[in-house]
């Protein structure tokens, strides 16, 4: 089935270049330049997922997306050349389910539309197993040792999976370096905990859409690493 | 309402009625004063009159004694002619020490009052020193009933009358007064206003001096009060109308001055327009003319000529104080400690002075650009002196406002234009991409994309780290400072960099103590100082040879040096590296935006650590520091 994204920005020439870029990837796409006209074709056809930016004339994307909020549930991804973290919380709050700053790299672009899209259309609903632990869209089976990122399988070596594994059992909780080597090594460190950011850093690679802003798999800086406690959705 | 009472015709009547009922109120006092004089407040209206006729009484008798005994009895065979003036209601019986009746118009009659009064008649004889008295007594009588045409008729009907009016005339004289203070508060309040006119307009008297006018009242009151004493000699209806003409004229004379001060005050600044005023005035106008030519004088000398002038003039008074003194020792002490008094509590003001400008040029020099001198209590050179001080302060504290005002400005701009660069970024990048997937042959167009490529990726770098580096120089950034461990910090960020380094074909050395350091900073920001460093290592090292990343804790501050090999000859001064869009290659080829060392300064800086950069030939060694703070082992128990 071919996925109706309804892309909106001011700028024709980004919404040309978006349009290439989904329709390669077999998505029927709708364009819009202001948020109003976003609004009417959202209420004239079965939109699956709007791509919206923030700076735009007669009705911004802010405004535009508090008022989709009101009757729609499809996923939003804000595209906006402010890339003030602020901006971003600020977004996030009053509706948005993902964010992309400009200038974005394309294949990013497409790459959080199929999450996007991936988790409104087949996740929805699913129950949780209780062998599975989940994050955000991050699932660990741990009877099959499986991890899929939004339904698809992620292949990991068995240090990363037990590093996701510890760390998706304490969601929110900061693990340093060296207490991570002792659990998943069953060692005392002696300075080898180097390797766990290195391997940390691959597992983000292959978690992340974009590995230098994660979204699940966090760094904090001085102090260790930890899964985001993020809702199912 | 104000169109009535501006009214000339108005004024007048007003006035009119001001004389009347000031003069009701007047007679009604004296009116008040007479009938409290002859007890009509306590007794009887009978008694009144028993008291006014007894006065009437006694002189009658006093008059027809002494015309009886200086005019001899002779004269009158009819003793009713005796009388001053005629009254057939007086009756008497003058009788003589034995008793006789020697004088007499009394037949018997019905009397309603009765007096006797005694008269002692000095007798000289030939043989004593001694005067002896003879006693003659009167009896006086006063007719009951009156008859109607005498003085004890009208005095009769007059206390009738007036004992009736004794409680209305109290009311009467209130009112009299109620009505005379409106009319005199409505008169002032019309006093200069005319009719048709806006404001207060000035009449003939008004321009006269104030006091100048008083002069001339006050002589024609003093004119009126020698007229009055010679009037003295008048019967007493004429007496009473000259009264009453008086009365009338001063009462006008008064409500005229009142009248007048009201305009002027009205005007406004009444004292200005007396003869008092411009007297002190001119006198204080030359006063000020001389005062003003010696400051002038004194200005215009130097300081050091007006402290020699100013001590010359201390010498001579204190000459001639000796001199006026000198044989009186008491005199001499008095005038000693006088001048002591005097010339200490001005050099103790000096001193003050002194002592308030170098404490403001301390705080200015030391940048409190708020301070202010308290230049109050200085006077001459102290006070220029400090109103400069204060004018410097100002100027630098406007100057420093304008400074951060033009840094916002710019940090804003710059945010601003980046956002503005970045939408049509977005559409050079997306199409760059675009055309790369179309599959072309021609081998130097492929190359031509790939420049493309490479410099709008700079680009893009360059307009993130441009809006970066304003914020993190002029601070405007959220900054959250918590215990951070740097050595886990070097172990995220080596674990980071591993595979860049190694691509780079370098070798990371990491140096750091057994002991966890802890330090205050926002380990987000502390992480991007990190990167930039890393990355400008990457970027700028020699392949092959090794990086050095060392920890070290001295004096209580946590020492990180970065250390590595340059690849490029640095032929630059350190700190000229630190400063915006400065590369070490001059040429700008390679790519990066010259602002990684500047925004990772700014951001230490905002975490209260320094960043310093050290050029040792090829060596290339930055070194940052950051207080550290004792923390209890938290959570290194696991």
């Amino acid at each position: 089935m071919a996925y109706n994204v309804l892309i909106c920005d001011d700028e024709k020439d980004i919404v040309s270049a978006l349009k290439i870029y989904l329709s390669s990837e077999n998505y029927n796409t709708f364009e819009a330049y202001t948020g109003k006209e976003a609004l009417e074709i959202i209420e004239k056809h079965d939109i699956h997922l709007v791509l919206l930016d923030i700076m735009m004339p007669e009705m911004d994307g802010l405004t535009a997306m508090v008022k989709l909020r009101e009757k729609y549930n499809i996923p939003v991804i804000l595209l906006t050349a402010k890339s003030e973290d602020t901006d971003k919380i600020l977004g996030l709050n009053i509706g948005a389910d993902d964010y992309i700053t400009k200038p974005f790299n394309p294949m990013e672009v497409i790459a959080r539309v199929k999450s996007q899209l991936r988790r409104y259309m087949k996740l929805g609903g699913a129950a949780v197993k209780p062998s599975v632990l989940t994050s955000g869209n991050i699932e660990l089976d741990d009877r099959s040792k499986t991890v899929t990122v939004d339904g698809e399988p992620v292949n990991l070596t068995p240090k990363e999976y037990e590093i996701l594994k510890l760390l998706m059992e304490n969601p929110g909780q900061v693990f340093s370096p060296r207490d991570i080597y002792r659990r998943v090594w069953n060692d005392n460190p002696y300075g080898s905990e180097g390797t766990v950011a290195v391997h940390i850093r691959h597992l983000r690679e292959k978690l992340e859409i974009n590995p230098a802003e994660p979204r699940y798999l966090k760094v904090v800086w001085g102090q260790g690493y930890k899964i985001e406690r993020g809702e199912k959705r | 309402m104000n169109r009535i009472i501006h009214s000339l015709a108005f004024k007048v009547t007003a006035i009119f009625l001001f004389v009347i009922t000031v003069l009701v109120f007047i007679a009604g006092i004296i009116g008040i004063a007479v009938f409290y004089h002859y007890d009509y407040y306590v007794t009887s209206v009978e008694n009144v009159k028993k008291e006014v006729f007894e006065n009437i009484t006694r002189e009658y008798a006093n008059s027809v004694y002494y015309r009886y005994f200086f005019s001899g009895i002779y004269e009158y065979n009819n003793p009713t002619d005796a009388l001053p003036v005629p009254s057939s209601n007086f009756l008497f019986t003058l009788k003589n020490q034995e008793g006789e009746i020697i004088f007499s118009n009394y037949s018997g009659e019905d009397y309603k009052f009765s007096w006797i009064f005694e008269f002692n008649e000095a007798v000289y004889t030939a043989y004593s020193e001694e005067n002896t008295y003879e006693t003659y007594t009167m009896e006086c009588y006063v007719k009951n009933p009156l008859d109607t045409d005498d003085y004890y008729f009208v005095m009769d009907r007059l206390v009738d009358f007036t004992y009736k009016m004794k409680y209305s005339i109290i009311v009467i004289s209130i009112l009299a007064m109620a009505a005379s203070i409106i009319l005199f508060i409505v008169l002032m309040c019309s006093a200069g206003r005319r009719k048709g006119i806006e404001g207060v307009m000035p009449n003939g008297i008004d321009k006269i001096p104030f006091d100048l006018l008083l002069g001339i009242i006050v002589i024609f009151f003093v004119f009126e009060a020698l007229i009055f004493e010679e009037m003295r000699y008048f019967d007493i209806i004429g007496y009473i109308i000259s009264l009453s003409i008086f009365a009338i004229v001063d009462i006008l004379l008064l409500l005229l001055i009142c009248m007048s001060f009201a305009t002027r005050y009205k005007l406004g600044g009444w004292w200005r327009n007396t003869v008092i005023y411009r007297i002190l005035s001119f006198f204080g106008r030359i006063f000020k003319k001389t005062a003003d030519l010696i400051k002038y004088f004194f200005r215009n000398r130097s300081l050091v000529t007006r402290a020699i002038l100013i001590l010359t003039g201390i010498m001579i008074l204190e000459f001639a104080g000796l001199c006026i003194s000198y044989d009186q020792e008491g005199l001499l002490v008095f005038l000693w400690i006088i001048e002591k008094l005097l010339l200490g509590s001005v050099i103790i003001l000096v001193a003050i002075s002194l002592q308030k400008l170098k404490l403001g040029g301390q705080k200015i020099a030391m940048g409190d650009l708020n301070y202010k001198v308290d230049t109050r209590y200085m006077f001459w050179d102290f006070k220029d002196h400090g109103e400069n001080l204060n004018r410097i302060n100002e100027g630098m504290a406007r100057a420093v406002e304008e400074r951060l005002r033009s840094e916002r400005f710019k940090t804003e701009l710059i945010t601003n234009v980046s956002h503005d660069i970045k939408t049509p970024l977005t559409s050079i990048i997306n199409y760059v991409d675009l055309i790369k997937k179309e599959n072309i042959e021609n081998e130097k167009l492929k190359e031509y994309i790939s420049v493309l490529d490479r410099q709008s990726a700079r680009l893009k770098k360059l307009t993130e780290d441009l809006v970066e580096a304003s914020k993190a120089s002029t601070g405007n950034l959220p900054v959250n400072l918590a215990p951070t461990e740097i050595g886990v910090l070097f172990t995220q960020a080596a674990g980071e960099y591993e595979e860049r380094i190694k691509n780079s074909g370098l070798e990371l050395i990491l140096n750091k103590p057994t002991e966890e350091i802890y330090i205050m900073a926002d380990g987000r920001l502390l992480w991007r100082v990190f990167d930039n460093l890393l990355n400008n290592i990457c970027k700028y090292a020699q392949p092959g040879t090794r990086v050095y990343l060392d920890l070290e804790k001295i004096n209580g501050q946590a020492v990180i040096t970065f250390r590595n090999i340059s690849r490029y000859a640095l032929n630059i001064p350190s700190d000229e590296l630190l400063e915006r869009f400065v590369r070490g290659d001059r040429s700008r080829n390679t790519e990066g935006s010259g602002l990684g060392l500047s925004i990772a300064k700014s951001l230490t800086e905002l975490q209260n650590g320094s960043l310093e950069l050290y050029i040792d030939g090829d060596l290339f060694k930055v070194i940052l520091r950051f207080n550290v703070i004792d923390m209890a082992v938290p959570m290194a128990a696991f």
